[in-house]
Protein backbone atom coordinates (compact mmCIF):
# COMPACT_ATOMS: atom_id res chain seq x y z
CA UNK A 1 0.00 0.00 0.00
CA UNK A 2 1.54 3.42 -0.60
CA UNK A 3 2.44 5.19 2.32
CA UNK A 4 5.04 7.64 3.85
CA UNK A 5 5.88 8.69 6.84
CA UNK A 6 6.50 12.51 8.35
CA UNK A 7 7.44 13.94 11.32
CA UNK A 8 3.90 14.23 13.66
CA UNK A 9 5.42 16.56 15.42
CA UNK A 10 5.87 19.04 13.09
CA UNK A 11 3.85 21.69 11.94
CA UNK A 12 2.54 20.42 8.38
CA UNK A 13 2.74 17.39 6.36
CA UNK A 14 5.44 17.68 3.69
CA UNK A 15 5.87 14.75 0.89
CA UNK A 16 7.79 14.60 -2.07
CA UNK A 17 5.84 15.27 -5.38
CA UNK A 18 7.16 14.41 -8.72
CA UNK A 19 6.52 16.59 -12.00
CA UNK A 20 6.71 15.53 -15.29
CA UNK A 21 8.01 17.62 -18.38
CA UNK A 22 5.48 18.75 -21.00
CA UNK A 23 7.34 16.75 -23.44
CA UNK A 24 7.31 13.78 -20.80
CA UNK A 25 11.44 14.22 -21.18
CA UNK A 26 12.12 15.13 -17.99
CA UNK A 27 10.52 15.32 -14.31
CA UNK A 28 11.02 17.77 -11.19
CA UNK A 29 10.78 16.34 -7.88
CA UNK A 30 9.88 18.15 -5.40
CA UNK A 31 8.71 18.93 -1.95
CA UNK A 32 5.05 19.79 -1.21
CA UNK A 33 2.82 20.49 1.85
CA UNK A 34 -0.53 18.38 1.48
CA UNK A 35 -3.13 20.42 2.69
CA UNK A 36 -7.15 19.34 2.71
CA UNK A 37 -8.13 22.81 2.81
CA UNK A 38 -6.81 23.97 -0.33
CA UNK A 39 -9.48 22.93 -3.47
CA UNK A 40 -6.28 23.40 -5.76
CA UNK A 41 -2.93 22.06 -6.08
CA UNK A 42 0.38 24.85 -6.60
CA UNK A 43 3.59 24.55 -7.35
CA UNK A 44 6.49 27.72 -8.13
CA UNK A 45 5.83 29.70 -10.89
CA UNK A 46 9.78 29.19 -11.80
CA UNK A 47 10.25 25.63 -11.10
CA UNK A 48 7.43 25.06 -13.89
CA UNK A 49 9.25 27.00 -16.22
CA UNK A 50 12.36 25.52 -15.83
CA UNK A 51 10.53 22.08 -16.78
CA UNK A 52 9.54 23.67 -19.82
CA UNK A 53 5.78 24.86 -18.90
CA UNK A 54 4.80 28.38 -19.73
CA UNK A 55 2.54 30.25 -17.35
CA UNK A 56 3.10 33.45 -19.10
CA UNK A 57 0.93 32.48 -22.01
CA UNK A 58 -2.16 34.69 -21.76
CA UNK A 59 -4.88 32.15 -22.83
CA UNK A 60 -4.30 30.78 -19.55
CA UNK A 61 -7.22 30.99 -17.13
CA UNK A 62 -6.36 32.64 -13.95
CA UNK A 63 -7.09 32.15 -10.60
CA UNK A 64 -7.47 34.27 -7.60
CA UNK A 65 -5.83 33.97 -4.92
CA UNK A 66 -5.84 35.90 -1.50
CA UNK A 67 -2.44 36.23 -0.24
CA UNK A 68 -1.31 38.24 3.33
CA UNK A 69 -0.30 41.01 1.28
CA UNK A 70 -3.10 41.40 -0.89
CA UNK A 71 -5.10 39.95 -4.15
CA UNK A 72 -3.15 38.26 -6.79
CA UNK A 73 -3.77 36.19 -9.88
CA UNK A 74 -2.23 33.30 -10.88
CA UNK A 75 -2.15 31.51 -14.19
CA UNK A 76 -3.95 27.75 -14.11
CA UNK A 77 -1.67 25.00 -15.86
CA UNK A 78 -2.06 21.34 -17.06
CA UNK A 79 0.92 18.87 -16.06
CA UNK A 80 1.38 16.26 -18.06
CA UNK A 81 1.22 13.90 -14.94
CA UNK A 82 1.67 14.09 -11.13
CA UNK A 83 2.75 11.93 -8.46
CA UNK A 84 3.24 11.70 -4.95
CA UNK A 85 2.76 9.04 -2.27
CA UNK A 86 2.87 6.23 -5.04
CA UNK A 87 -0.04 7.71 -7.01
CA UNK A 88 0.15 9.29 -10.60
CA UNK A 89 -2.65 12.00 -11.86
CA UNK A 90 -2.25 12.68 -15.53
CA UNK A 91 -3.44 15.93 -17.29
CA UNK A 92 -3.49 17.34 -13.71
CA UNK A 93 -4.14 21.54 -13.31
CA UNK A 94 -1.96 23.24 -11.22
CA UNK A 95 -1.47 27.05 -9.95
CA UNK A 96 1.48 28.67 -10.74
CA UNK A 97 2.48 30.56 -7.74
CA UNK A 98 5.39 30.96 -5.20
CA UNK A 99 5.23 29.78 -1.81
CA UNK A 100 7.70 31.54 0.75
CA UNK A 101 11.15 29.82 1.78
CA UNK A 102 10.37 29.75 5.02
CA UNK A 103 7.48 27.27 4.42
CA UNK A 104 10.34 24.51 3.47
CA UNK A 105 8.20 23.32 0.01
CA UNK A 106 7.91 24.54 -3.13
CA UNK A 107 4.53 24.13 -3.47
CA UNK A 108 1.08 22.55 -2.09
CA UNK A 109 -0.68 19.21 -2.79
CA UNK A 110 -4.61 19.93 -2.81
CA UNK A 111 -7.56 18.38 -3.58
CA UNK A 112 -7.90 18.54 -7.40
CA UNK A 113 -4.65 15.55 -6.88
CA UNK A 114 -6.01 13.68 -3.22
CA UNK A 115 -9.98 13.18 -4.64
CA UNK A 116 -8.89 10.25 -6.83
CA UNK A 117 -7.56 8.35 -4.18
CA UNK A 118 -8.85 7.32 -0.79
CA UNK A 119 -6.38 9.47 1.57
CA UNK A 120 -5.87 7.92 5.41
CA UNK A 121 -3.80 10.27 7.74
CA UNK A 122 -2.64 8.34 11.06
CA UNK A 123 -1.64 11.78 13.34
CA UNK A 124 -0.51 10.27 15.80
CA UNK A 125 1.75 7.48 13.91
CA UNK A 126 2.60 10.61 11.57
CA UNK A 127 1.93 8.25 8.46
CA UNK A 128 0.04 9.13 5.52
CA UNK A 129 -1.52 6.31 2.95
CA UNK A 130 -3.13 7.08 -0.77
CA UNK A 131 -5.16 4.19 -2.00
CA UNK A 132 -6.95 3.77 -5.28
CA UNK A 133 -10.64 3.43 -4.15
CA UNK A 134 -12.33 0.42 -6.33
CA UNK B 1 40.30 21.48 -20.60
CA UNK B 2 40.71 23.29 -17.12
CA UNK B 3 36.85 22.77 -16.43
CA UNK B 4 37.69 19.00 -16.97
CA UNK B 5 40.82 18.85 -14.63
CA UNK B 6 38.34 20.65 -11.94
CA UNK B 7 35.55 18.73 -12.71
CA UNK B 8 37.24 15.32 -11.94
CA UNK B 9 39.77 16.99 -9.13
CA UNK B 10 35.87 16.73 -6.92
CA UNK B 11 36.16 20.58 -6.16
CA UNK B 12 33.82 22.71 -5.38
CA UNK B 13 33.25 26.54 -5.32
CA UNK B 14 31.33 28.46 -3.52
CA UNK B 15 28.87 30.74 -5.51
CA UNK B 16 27.02 33.62 -3.16
CA UNK B 17 25.78 31.54 -0.11
CA UNK B 18 25.17 28.05 -2.49
CA UNK B 19 27.99 25.50 -2.69
CA UNK B 20 28.10 23.62 -5.75
CA UNK B 21 29.79 20.26 -5.72
CA UNK B 22 31.48 19.24 -9.10
CA UNK B 23 31.70 15.47 -7.79
CA UNK B 24 30.00 13.94 -4.99
CA UNK B 25 28.90 10.58 -3.78
CA UNK B 26 25.17 8.98 -3.98
CA UNK B 27 23.86 9.83 -0.66
CA UNK B 28 21.44 8.01 1.09
CA UNK B 29 18.64 10.31 2.12
CA UNK B 30 20.05 9.80 5.95
CA UNK B 31 23.37 10.95 5.36
CA UNK B 32 21.90 13.83 2.96
CA UNK B 33 20.32 15.60 6.24
CA UNK B 34 23.33 14.72 8.51
CA UNK B 35 26.15 16.33 5.78
CA UNK B 36 23.65 19.19 5.20
CA UNK B 37 21.38 19.97 8.24
CA UNK B 38 18.70 22.87 7.22
CA UNK B 39 19.16 23.08 3.60
CA UNK B 40 18.11 23.10 0.70
CA UNK B 41 19.98 20.09 -1.85
CA UNK B 42 19.52 20.16 -5.56
CA UNK B 43 20.19 16.42 -6.50
CA UNK B 44 20.78 14.29 -9.27
CA UNK B 45 20.69 10.50 -10.04
CA UNK B 46 18.35 9.86 -7.21
CA UNK B 47 16.17 6.64 -6.85
CA UNK B 48 12.69 6.86 -5.50
CA UNK B 49 10.92 4.53 -3.28
CA UNK B 50 7.36 2.72 -4.41
CA UNK B 51 6.01 5.95 -2.44
CA UNK B 52 7.51 8.74 -4.62
CA UNK B 53 9.75 9.29 -1.81
CA UNK B 54 13.14 10.63 -2.32
CA UNK B 55 15.83 7.39 -1.08
CA UNK B 56 18.84 8.16 -2.50
CA UNK B 57 20.83 10.52 -5.14
CA UNK B 58 23.69 12.94 -5.82
CA UNK B 59 23.63 16.15 -4.29
CA UNK B 60 24.92 18.81 -6.91
CA UNK B 61 24.48 21.57 -5.08
CA UNK B 62 23.68 22.76 -1.30
CA UNK B 63 22.59 26.14 0.12
CA UNK B 64 20.49 27.98 3.14
CA UNK B 65 18.76 30.13 0.50
CA UNK B 66 15.95 28.33 -1.46
CA UNK B 67 16.32 30.90 -4.07
CA UNK B 68 19.93 29.70 -5.09
CA UNK B 69 18.87 26.66 -5.15
CA UNK B 70 16.15 27.38 -7.93
CA UNK B 71 19.01 29.12 -9.62
CA UNK B 72 21.23 26.08 -9.74
CA UNK B 73 18.71 24.39 -11.50
CA UNK B 74 19.50 26.22 -14.87
CA UNK B 75 22.92 24.52 -14.77
CA UNK B 76 21.67 20.84 -14.91
CA UNK B 77 18.70 18.56 -16.95
CA UNK B 78 17.31 15.58 -17.01
CA UNK B 79 15.85 14.16 -14.44
CA UNK B 80 16.42 16.42 -10.66
CA UNK B 81 14.88 16.74 -7.12
CA UNK B 82 14.89 19.64 -4.81
CA UNK B 83 14.96 18.46 -1.20
CA UNK B 84 14.62 20.57 2.08
CA UNK B 85 16.25 18.96 5.20
CA UNK B 86 15.10 21.37 7.47
CA UNK B 87 11.72 22.03 9.42
CA UNK B 88 9.43 25.14 10.18
CA UNK B 89 10.80 26.48 12.88
CA UNK B 90 8.15 25.18 16.12
CA UNK B 91 7.89 29.10 16.45
CA UNK B 92 6.59 29.79 13.14
CA UNK B 93 3.72 29.52 11.66
CA UNK B 94 3.15 29.54 7.47
CA UNK B 95 0.03 30.79 6.21
CA UNK B 96 -0.87 29.40 3.02
CA UNK B 97 -2.98 31.49 0.02
CA UNK B 98 -6.36 31.00 -0.35
CA UNK B 99 -8.33 30.45 -3.28
CA UNK B 100 -11.40 32.96 -3.94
Amino acid sequence: MPRVTYDPTGSSIIVDFLLESPDGSSSLLIPVVLDTGASLTIVSTELLVRLGYDPATPLLQRQRIVTGSGIEYAPRITVRSATAIGQTVSNLEVLCHNLPPESGVDGLLGLNFLRHFKLTIRFRKGIVELVKER
Amino acid sequence: MLADKERNAHLSHVCKETIVMMKTALLTIKQMRSQYPDQWLLVTEYELDASTSLRKGRVVAHSKNRDEIHRALKQHTGNLCIHFTGRVPQDTVVVFPCLG
